[in-house]
């Protein structure tokens, strides 16, 4: 009898509201509600078919009650709401989840290779063939890309290495790639140029935003005073000039 | 108020989303921009100038810009319906230094798209007459005129209106002047 009554209340409540999709929802909190009303009624020795009356007649008139939670609901937030959630639902899956998994991974492989480099980096002990090594730390950008220069590394051989960084700004507009560093010589200023292809490029931390190794450039003159590390291709041009005075402090 | 929130949630998460993937996979949404980001990359350019556009086979798109005396060429294609992206193979460069070592009179057609261009770096050649052949067996297939710029430059498309990778190139070009003087040959 008090169900019946009850569900009657409620669905001329719930009738009120436009967005029927907050129908159920309001049902439940007006059920919860009365049921406990009713509950506190029935533990006052009123019997139940008059604790079912007295509990509607506290929850109001149906109309007015539905009017204001009508208000409350608004159908067209409501509806912008519902479309705005279920767009949201398929733009996840088409685009989300690709850019998550795939992203993530990529994310993850380059962090690790940071990692790693880093680690190696600071256990790394001193090769005996090692001459003299220049910190350069300078940054230099083509387009959006900023390509850094670490280090030079002079060994006995004749061998130059050049520590690299590169990555891409992080509003840059151009496609994800890295920089090509065959577009690039190092010179001594004087008489050495390194050939177009340098003999060794060994890449450290691959990413696609984020690139970091060394090259090495052979047969670099022991006693060259500073380096040019130079790109000149279609306009865009550096000349990063590295004294490698430092070396004499090494030796 | 709390719908209110969600939604504006909603559409932040969405942007995130859609701008993710366009950043992650190299979607853009004209292909001019695709263009722009595509030289960008290849640290060319900008073209000052885009000398052919227009579509080819399969949804593909082809620009073909300019800038100083150097050609840019790119193809791309839709991606997902809406975005315009990479397309293997669909990309060529010609920079001043490799411009520099070409024969005086150069031209490449691109088959797939149905799209010729070339330079000819002979002063006073007006018109370039051209012969495509197949591939396979060198047969002559059409033979057709282009006018060239005052800078050199010649180009066209809907030459066979076929789209077909790697089925037609051309097999010989001659330059002429106005008055039908042969200036410049070449054949492959």
């Amino acid at each position: 009898m008090a169900k019946e009554l009850f569900e009657n209340y409620i669905k001329a409540v719930t009738s009120h509201v436009k967005f029927r999709f907050d129908r159920y929802d309001i049902g439940q909190e007006l059920r919860e509600h009365m049921e406990d009303l009713y509950e506190d009624l029935l533990s006052q020795d009123i019997d139940e078919e008059q604790a079912a009356q007295l509990t509607v007649d506290y929850m109001g008139d149906s109309e007015e009650l539905g009017k204001e939670l009508n208000e409350a609901h608004n159908p067209v937030l409501g509806y912008v709401w519902l479309w705005v959630r279920r767009m949201f639902i398929l733009i996840f899956i088409a685009f989300g989840l690709p850019v998550i998994s795939v992203g993530g991974c990529r994310a993850i492989g380059t962090g690790y290779g940071a990692v790693d480099r880093f680690f190696t980096e600071l256990y790394e002990e001193t090769p005996e063939n090692l001459v003299y090594t220049v910190e350069v730390n300078r940054q230099v950008k083509v387009d959006d890309m900023v390509v850094g220069v670490e280090e030079l590394r002079y060994y006995q051989n004749g061998d130059m290495e050049l520590k690299y960084i590169t990555y891409q700004e992080l509003f840059s507009t151009a496609l994800t790639g890295t920089f090509d560093f065959y577009d690039c010589y190092l010179t001594d200023g004087e008489i050495y140029t390194s050939q177009f292809r340098p003999r060794d490029t060994q890449i450290e931390v691959s990413g696609i935003y984020y690139e970091a190794g060394s090259i090495t450039y052979p047969g670099f003159p022991a006693d060259a005073k500073e380096g040019h590390f130079i790109y000149d291709r279609e306009g865009r041009q550096f000349d990063m000039e590295i004294p490698l005075l430092q070396k004499e402090e090494d030796l | 108020m709390k719908r209110k929130k969600q939604i504006l949630l909603y559409l932040l998460l969405m942007a995130i989303c859609v701008g993710g993937s366009m950043k992650l996979f190299d979607y853009r949404l004209t292909p001019h921009q695709y263009f722009a980001a595509e030289e960008k990359y290849q640290h060319v350019g900008p073209s000052e100038e885009i000398l052919l556009e227009g579509e080819g086979a399969e949804g593909t798109y082809f620009i073909l810009g300019k800038w100083g005396q150097n050609l840019n060429y790119c193809v791309m294609e839709r991606h997902m319906g809406i975005f315009w992206g990479s397309r293997s193979g669909g990309h060529y460069v010609l920079p001043e230094d490799d411009r520099l070592r070409l024969p005086p009179l150069w031209g490449e057609y691109q088959s797939d798209m149905d799209v010729l261009y070339g330079i000819c770096q002979v002063d006073g050649v007006t018109q370039v007459q051209y012969t495509l052949s197949r591939l396979e067996n060198n047969e002559v297939y059409y033979e057709g005129t282009l006018p060239v710029r005052e800078d050199g430059y010649f180009y066209g498309n809907h030459i066979l209106e076929e789209y077909q990778k790697n089925q037609y190139g051309i097999s010989s070009m001659i330059g002429t002047d106005a008055q039908g003087n042969v200036l410049a040959e070449y054949t492959w």
